[in-house]
């Protein structure tokens, strides 16, 4: 029991901060419809930038806020490159996440950096304000979290009722129709690829106060985390209407984790996680275009 | 009023496969005209649209609209004065978002796409009674995605999306070729009914001989990036079917297609 509980915990906390990076990759990938390798750089660099900042005793918010600005301006670069300079997505994000390795290791000084001593979200305001009897120190860890992931959500969700969430998901639908309304697509591409890259920063960033520490290669495999994330949750959640695209992206998220969690509590070495993150996607990736095939299949029937 | 100046477009220019579409290619199109145009394939009249819309530049020459040069002018900025409904009627709309959405988004095209709600409940009325207006039963549609219309109601939908901020110009790639018979008598009526309810300037490709003759009030047949036939008013009424169409066929069959 004591067991299941700290199995709860662990997919609440962790799962919680990495369902912002899963709503950074919805907008990318599920909205914009591109493949961006900026993650594995931009959530690091989040990482990196409140690493720098909270060791020097800055406020975690404002280092929060330092590292989706940084995020930003990973994702604009991606985004200008990709667009103006005509490099195709792909390989824009792989340049930039090449080149924020470098950055990062100069943000953070060193490849570790511990934080235990030092102010952050979960060790001072607003989690100190939560009142002790509620739960131990992780618990409140994890209504932190909640609340940070709850303010993101309902701000994206806001964004993307606007009229320029509006034409956001259109281009990623159809460029010709962003053509046809007046305006340039490159434009909301490289708007969006920003939008994208400040949540994936800022969920590294968040990721980094809660563990306690940065570390030079924490990005590796984080764009397939957010995609089977974004894959999971769509393929499980996506058929149900009320539900909005960025809920169904938390959710994934945090089935996601839920997997690889008990995949290590099942006696998986964390050596294997990777491989194992990898291979969850590509059944995920399978089966969900499958369950597409189908769908289609019996809707073309159906006419 | 729509002018080209002297346009020169040259396909592979420097390479033995150099192929000159247009020399000094001339063309007025007045407002509030509506200008048919047929040929045969490789007569140059999709390369038309495409240098009118911004999708190809021009080699040399000027074009512009309403006295303003636009020759250099990217396709998104003309295309806040161009309107032009696709052949295929998937690129009019976003398949993903509902009918409601799609004509939101189109709603805005003169204004700006900022941070005010995209999507206002207040519309729905007068959304309803435009898409009632083209009697394909799209107004029950509204909250449904574009991807589950038929092609005729989506190109009905386009038609409605690009005209519904009365362009100044307005351009009909082949917009009927891609739906059956009936769908597509259906929305050429349509198309004349717009037209002639926001007396919009229009240029219209088509390769249905009989729509070009009885639509509109000009007819131009292109042959080579030349015009061939430049027939208005009671000299186009004049035409008959029979005529034009052994004018077509001898083109056609000089050059094999």
């Amino acid at each position: 029991m004591e067991q299941f509980v700290r199995i709860l915990i662990d997919i609440g906390e962790q799962g919680l901060i990495f369902s912002i990076l899963a709503l950074g990759l919805l907008i990318s990938y599920r909205i914009l419809n591109t493949p961006d390798l900026t993650v594995d750089g931009s959530f690091p660099l989040g990482a990196a930038v409140s690493a720098a900042l909270l060791t020097r005793g800055a406020n975690p918010w404002l280092a929060l806020g330092a590292s989706l600005l940084a995020g930003a301006l990973a994702g604009l670069t991606t985004g200008l490159l990709n667009v103006k300079l005509r490099i195709t997505a792909l390989l824009s994000g792989i340049i930039v996440m090449t080149m924020l390795y470098s950055l990062n290791l100069g943000i953070a000084g060193t490849a570790n950096v511990g934080l235990f001593n030092s102010r952050n979200l979960f060790n001072e305001a607003p989690a100190a304000w939560i009142p002790a009897r509620l739960g131990s120190y992780r618990i409140r860890t994890m209504i932190v979290a909640a609340l940070i992931v709850l303010v993101v959500k309902l701000l994206l969700d806001l964004y993307l009722a606007t009229r320029s969430g509006l034409l956001l998901r259109a281009t990623g639908d159809n460029q010709q129709v962003t053509v046809s309304l007046g305006r340039d697509p490159g434009l909301v591409t490289i708007l969006g690829l920003t939008l994208a890259n400040s949540l994936v920063s800022l969920a590294g960033g968040l990721l980094a106060q809660q563990q306690g520490f940065f570390e030079i290669s924490m990005g590796t495999g984080q764009m397939v985390n957010g995609l089977a994330s974004v894959i999971i949750g769509t393929a499980l959640f996506g058929r149900i209407r009320r539900l909005r695209l960025t809920t169904v992206a938390i959710f994934g998220s945090l089935i996601f984790k839920a997997l690889l969690t008990i995949a290590i509590n099942l006696g998986l070495s964390a050596n294997y996680m990777r491989l194992m993150q990898g291979l969850l996607f590509l059944i995920i990736l399978v089966s969900s275009n499958l369950s597409d095939k189908e769908a289609r299949h019996a809707t073309a029937s159906s006419r | 009023m729509l002018q080209l100046h002297h346009v020169d477009k040259v396909y592979f220019g420097g390479t033995v496969n150099e192929n000159s579409l247009f020399r000094g290619f001339d063309l007025q199109v007045e407002k509030g005209s509506f200008v048919s145009i047929v040929g045969s394939n490789g007569s140059g009249k999709t390369s038309l649209l495409n240098l009118i819309c911004g999708t190809l530049a021009p080699d040399a020459g000027r074009i512009t609209l309403e006295g303003e040069d636009i020759t250099r002018w990217p396709e998104y900025r003309r295309a806040r004065r161009i309107s032009r409904v696709f052949q295929d009627p998937a690129l009019g709309s976003c398949q993903n978002l509902t009918v409601f959405e799609n004509l939101s988004l189109a709603a805005r095209r003169t204004q700006s796409y900022n941070l005010r709600r995209g999507v206002i409940e207040r519309d729905r009325a007068r959304f309803s009674e435009l898409l009632a207006s083209l009697d394909m039963g799209l107004e029950q549609r509204l909250d449904q995605v574009a991807g589950t219309l038929s092609g005729g109601q989506r190109q009905a939908l386009a038609l409605l999306m690009t005209t519904m901020n009365t362009p100044d110009l307005l351009i009909l790639d082949e917009h009927t070729a891609a739906l059956d018979p009936k769908s597509s008598q259906r929305i050429m009526a349509l198309t004349d009914e717009i037209i002639k309810r926001h007396q919009l300037t229009t240029l219209m490709v088509t390769h249905n001989l009989r729509f070009a003759l009885e639509y509109g009030d000009r007819l131009l047949m292109m042959h080579e990036g030349q015009l061939l036939r430049d027939d208005r008013g009671s000299q186009k009424e004049a035409l008959v079917l029979d005529d034009l169409l052994e004018q077509f066929n001898q083109i056609s069959i000089e050059y094999g297609n």
